[in-house]
């Protein structure tokens, strides 16, 4: 009916649009992190989706993968700097009140 | 692993938030073993359950807010991004129903799977403690909450 990499597909796509929605509705910068994430998450799986095979896992999708991993970590950490960042300036994490104090 | 994602993004409570997002990281890195990348997932546990989950914690602490604030007047948002979710859903079922996956390569062993051989017991053992330590101080902070 439906195969173990159209399944992984499928969830990768609803996985990183479903965290892309809540990274423009949230209302607290550590939610939009951790939607971030959840999009990360879709990346991830759709990347290891494209490369899973009857015999396996393909090396160059493994390679991915692991890439990807690194790259949206680092990217998150410094997400996570500029929030903090952020926090200790205005002393809110919600963006609307940011763009109120910014004026 | 979707039910636990959506749970982690509409939760209002940051803490609670934080551990469905860790079981989800969990849930992603055992996926990703279970099929044959276990360098990849484990990369993934440690990573994502580990260090970015700690450091999520990190700033919830910090900040000192426990819960999101409820939404005042931004409702479009929310239906557009409904709106975006269903479309998005939909296309999903209706490209990837029929795709036919990738030509049938076959996979050669990798230095990382040669690891995984030769030397599961140290990964394990790491993958052990990390996961018991991110448990205990998430339901701890859940419990402080």
């Amino acid at each position: 009916l439906v195969t173990d990499q159209q399944l992984f597909l499928m969830a990768a796509a609803f996985l990183f649009f479903m965290g892309l929605g809540k990274m423009f509705t949230s209302r607290s910068l550590v939610k939009t992190i951790m939607a971030f994430q959840a999009a990360i998450f879709g990346v991830n799986l759709g990347l290891f989706a494209v490369g899973v095979t009857e015999a396996g896992i393909t090396a160059l999708a493994s390679g991915l993968v692991t890439f990807s991993i690194a790259a949206g970590a680092a990217v998150e950490a410094l997400a996570l700097a500029l929030v903090i960042v952020l926090f200790r300036r205005y002393g809110t994490l919600n963006p609307w009140a940011i763009r109120r104090l910014r004026g | 692993l979707v039910i636990s994602i959506g749970a982690a993004l509409q939760l209002r409570s940051l803490a609670r938030s934080l551990i469905a997002l860790f079981y989800a990281s969990l849930l992603l890195g055992i996926t990703f073993t279970a099929y044959g990348a276990a360098f990849a997932g484990l990369l993934h546990i440690v990573t994502f359950a580990g260090a970015v989950s700690v450091m999520l914690m990190m700033l919830i602490r910090l900040a000192g807010t426990e819960r999101e604030e409820p939404a005042s007047g931004h409702y479009r948002f929310g239906i557009v991004s409904g709106a975006l979710l269903a479309v998005s859903a939909a296309l999903a079922y209706v490209v990837f129903r029929s795709y036919s996956g990738s030509a049938p390569v076959s996979t050669t062993p990798d230095f990382f799977g040669f690891l995984w051989l030769v030397r599961p017991w140290d990964l394990l053992a790491l993958l052990v403690v990390l996961t018991t330590a991110m448990i205990g101080i998430a339901n701890l902070l859940a419990k402080g909450e």
